[in-house]
């Protein structure tokens, strides 16, 4: 915050050219010693995110491997191999490699007709496609879970809804896979589509002279070539399904199916605050299946050598007679998907009492006027969440701008020391980040005498912790595209860091910043692992407002956030895609 | 306008040596070309004047004030400079009147005093009303021509260049030259042009300074360079020259002498004071053999190769088992073809100060 500040600071004509002048362009003499602006401001910026983001996890492995001071390796193998635990280890292992493995087959089948094939209408088929990664994962949890009910609007008009009295059949394992993996498989379709692009056209013409047909050529030259990209974006699925708080509770605490972030959840609701040495190494443990995680599928994207050189243009298939079926089972599967849960989603939140049929005596608006008007802890919510995460954008902007100077153009140890804990923290389950931050910031602040846990402050922190790495990504894009001369020109003029940093850098990548604060803004407005467990009674965000609104058994009104919660995603979406020709290509997830 | 005192600078990245002990000292108001093939630490050592890099070892001083080496370290921000980058590095958010006139905003000149000097400048380099433009709508010869206004209306006491004609045409390097030319004589400012291309380094500098791998070879007025280079490198860039081995070298005279070439007695030039010694390395040019006519001596040569060269035939030849090679100029009236024997005789040869 004290950044900010610092950035406010702010043929032709053969003339004959001027006679030098004897006064120069007045300018400070060169004085010995400096105050180095620029070693200052990194340094306040290490401090900040060191403070914010290492300094709770280090105290978060602290606590976990010794909650009385000294390490207690007894106890720790004690809390390991309870069967409470192991169970949900496995559930949340279980659970995550099945998504994974699912998001991955969508994914790749997905990034394969879009980049390959002469599909229609794709870039409104990818918008779609796309979608679930900006709508909050309670909000589609929820929105699967009316679809599939007994009394299920839609399906029951089919004749096609679950028996009553039969258990909801999103209600176990197979349900958390499902949706885990619909809800992911547009991070795998993002990351495998932009390494497919990079496969350099020629390889792929080489391979068709040879006699590849479409098949062969998939298997042998197109997928082997886009290994790496598609190990990555395995990774992000699997990072993405072990922290995804909200699909993980929606469906896995009624079907009485744990899974470590459940029983983290669950058991900081039980015992409050006295648990946190146990909740710390449960924390640690999820951490780590997260890490191992990644290192396997970095390990596995590093086998074999793909680099490749020439660049990748674009190659259409035509699909002939199989266009229509194709066609037909790809808005069938967003119809499925997206449509039939979100429109089941609506017609629950027109309804007074969660189950009844809509008819024209049944339809009601009361349950909008609820949320907007009526309800203050829903107002209250979406009120928090929208300056909460406007400041949490301001501030995270403004950091990364900064930061991505210091990694694009100076390369210390420091400004990478930054990285690596923005990246670690955002990698790190907004659950695992929760605990971090409860434990760090439980006691009074130094000086200052007060906690500030149970006050949006500690939220604040969260998002500006886990939420950085996600800022600086497209920043880092934006100063990769700029030669560094640019700056130099400006020193050479005279102009000192801060100077520099808002005449020329900020103006330059400023329309890679704004993607990056749209992308934190959506995902923050939308989160709910990392405020779930620092939300009180008077700080609330409009995250977990559904899931407790859900477990009060408010399903109308539940419903009704939701769908205002969809909408206010959708009109960013659309309003930032409106000036999209002016940002930086491949920043807005959701344009082909 | 300011000297430039460049004295004993080293430079490593990452444990690999990329200036060794380069001294160069150069005077206020010179024109002076830095030239070397690529990767000959000529960049490295103006981004050491300018001070985006600071030297491992040595000093630089610029207007008799060390401004980086035993422990100051002036910024680039205080060095009162103006650099011309070889991308011209023009701001694109910024008109081409605000890229001309940063300098004097940062420093804080009045808006009217600043818009005079900007349109002066713009007017000096024959862009006089394009300074609502924005650099993308430009040419590259008049993107070229605001980076060089930019350093006009700073008022730079020495101005650096990198390597600023590489992005342009051919046909738009020789009136850039010629635009470089007349700015240092308006302003008298201290220029130090870096460059990979000698005919241009030889055209517009008042000395070049060549570098090779990380080391000054010679510093010298672009005649010197031609007639007298200091070691076989410089010999060999310079003019498409090379460097034959001689035996016998005896002064005749105090920069004159005579060494054994091919079993012939050549009159050859040498620094003063050179001695006499067994083996000589001559330095000769295309330009320093012709075709010997029937009454003199001349050494008798095999013709390896021709290329046509428009004017001239240029012409790769050898003496009969022996490896030294030559080349001369041939004129077109004068025919011959791979195989031909010829008899040339040495118009003019250097004997190198130091050896191969």
């Amino acid at each position: 915050m004290i950044l900010v500040e610092d950035m406010k600071t702010e043929g032709r004509a053969q003339a004959p050219l001027a006679p030098p002048r004897p006064s120069p362009v007045p300018r400070p003499a060169p004085r010995a010693a400096r105050l180095p602006v620029e070693m200052l401001v990194l340094v306040l910026l290490a401090a900040v995110v060191l403070l914010l983001s290492f300094a709770p996890l280090l105290r978060l492995g602290w606590t976990a491997i010794a909650p009385g001071g000294v390490p207690d390796l007894s106890r720790l193998a004690e809390m390991l191999t309870r069967p409470r635990v192991l169970t949900a280890a496995g559930n949340t292992l279980f659970v995550a490699l099945g998504a994974t493995a699912l998001a991955l087959v969508l994914g790749v089948v997905a990034a394969i007709l879009v980049s390959f094939t002469d599909l229609r209408a794709k870039s409104v088929w990818v918008f779609g496609f796309v979608l679930p990664l900006m709508i909050p994962p309670q909000v589609m949890a929820l929105a699967w879970v009316q679809a599939f009910s007994p009394n299920s609007a839609i399906l029951g008009g089919l004749g096609l809804a679950p028996a009553p009295g039969m258990r909801h059949p999103l209600y176990s394992a197979g349900g958390i896979i499902l949706l885990l993996g619909i809800y992911n498989a547009p991070l795998v379709f993002l990351s495998v589509r932009a390494a497919l692009r990079r496969v350099p056209a020629d390889l792929i013409e080489a391979a068709r002279a040879a006699g590849a047909r479409a098949p062969m050529l998939l298997r042998t030259v197109v997928l082997p070539l886009a290994a790496p990209g598609i190990w990555a974006s395995a990774a992000l699925a699997f990072v993405s399904a072990i922290g995804n708080f909200g699909i993980q509770a929606m469906l896995g605490i009624p079907a009485r199916y744990p899974t470590l972030i459940t029983l983290i959840y669950q058991q900081l609701n039980n015992f409050g605050p006295s648990a946190l040495s146990d909740l710390a190494l449960l924390s640690l443990l999820l951490a780590a299946l997260t890490v191992a995680g990644i290192a396997f599928a970095g390990w596995m994207g590093r086998r074999g050598d793909v680099r490749t050189s020439g660049l990748g243009r674009r190659v259409s298939y035509r699909l002939g007679r199989a266009r229509l079926l194709v066609e037909l089972a790809a808005w069938g599967f967003l119809i499925a998907t997206m449509a039939l849960p979100l429109s089941s989603l609506f017609l629950t939140s027109l309804v007074r009492g969660y189950g009844q049929p809509l008819t024209a005596e049944t339809l009601t608006f009361a349950n909008y006027a609820n949320a907007l008007l009526h309800h203050a802890a829903i107002r209250g919510a979406f009120f928090t969440s929208l300056w909460l995460t406007a400041l949490a954008v301001v501030v995270l902007t403004a950091m990364a701008v900064t930061l991505g100077w210091f990694i694009t153009w100076r390369r210390g140890p420091l400004a990478r020391l930054i990285q690596g804990s923005a990246d670690l923290a955002y990698a790190l389950p907004g659950v695992v980040i929760g605990i971090a931050m409860i434990l760090f910031f439980l006691r009074p602040l130094p000086g200052l005498g007060f906690s500030i846990y149970g006050t949006v402050w500690i939220i604040l922190a969260a998002y500006l912790a886990n939420f950085l790495a996600l800022a600086l990504r497209p920043v880092l894009g934006g100063f990769a595209q700029i030669e560094r001369a640019m700056d130099e020109a400006a020193r050479i003029d005279g102009a000192g860091f801060l100077r520099r940093l808002w005449d020329i850098s900020w103006p330059m990548v400023a329309p890679a910043a704004a993607a990056g604060a749209i992308i934190v803004f959506l995902t923050a407005l939308n989160e709910i692992q990392v405020s779930i467990l620092l939300v009180s009674s008077s700080a609330r965000t409009i995250g977990p407002m559904i899931i407790f609104l859900e477990e009060a058994g408010s399903s109308t009104l539940a419903a009704a956030t939701g769908c205002l919660m969809v909408v206010l995603v959708l009109a960013l979406m659309l309003g930032v895609s409106a000036f999209a020709r002016r940002l930086p290509e491949g920043v807005l997830p959701w344009r082909d | 306008m300011s000297d430039i005192e460049i004295n004993a600078v080293c430079k490593s990245f990452d444990g690999r040596k990329v200036l060794s002990d380069v001294t160069l000292s150069i005077r206020s108001g010179e024109f002076v070309a830095i030239l070397g093939p690529s990767g000959c630490g000529k960049t490295t050592l103006l981004r050491l004047v300018a001070g985006f890099e600071s030297p491992d070892r040595g000093t630089i001083a610029l207007g008799g004030t060390t401004v980086a080496g035993v422990g100051r370290e002036v910024p680039p921000e205080a060095r009162d400079l103006g650099i011309v980058f070889q991308s011209y590095a023009l701001w694109p958010h910024m008109t081409v009147a605000g890229n001309v006139g940063y300098r004097m905003k940062v420093a804080g000149v009045p808006v009217a005093e600043r818009e005079r000097r900007v349109a002066e400048a713009l007017e000096t380099v024959g862009l006089a009303g394009l300074g609502d433009r924005r650099p993308a709508a430009l040419s590259g010869g008049q993107r070229q021509r605001v980076a060089l206004a930019r350093c006009l209306a700073a008022r730079p006491s020495a101005v650096l260049l990198d390597e600023p004609l590489a992005n342009l045409d051919v046909h738009l390097r020789a009136s850039m030259e010629e635009e470089f030319a007349r700015f240092h004589r308006a302003t008298g400012a201290t220029m130090f042009y870096i460059t990979h291309d000698q005919a241009e380094a030889m055209a517009l500098a008042d000395r070049v300074a060549v570098m090779d791998r990380g080391r000054l070879m010679q510093f010298a007025a672009p005649a010197e360079l031609y007639r007298c280079p200091a070691n076989p490198m410089v010999a060999g860039f310079i003019g498409e020259g090379y460097v034959i081995e001689a035996e016998g070298f005896a002064p005749t005279g105090p920069e004159r002498g005579e060494a054994n070439l091919l079993g012939q007695r050549v009159p050859v030039r040498c620094a003063r004071g050179t001695g006499a010694r067994r083996n000589a390395w001559i330095s000769l040019h295309p330009e320093s053999l012709r075709p010997a006519s029937d009454a003199e001596p001349g050494l008798s040569l095999r013709v390896l190769r021709t290329t046509y060269r428009g004017a001239f035939t240029r012409v790769e030849a050898a003496p009969d088992g022996h490896p030294a090679r030559f080349s001369l100029n041939l004129p077109q009236h004068h025919p011959v073809r791979a195989g031909d024997s010829i008899r040339v005789t040495l118009d003019d040869g250097w004997v190198l100060p130091e050896a191969a």
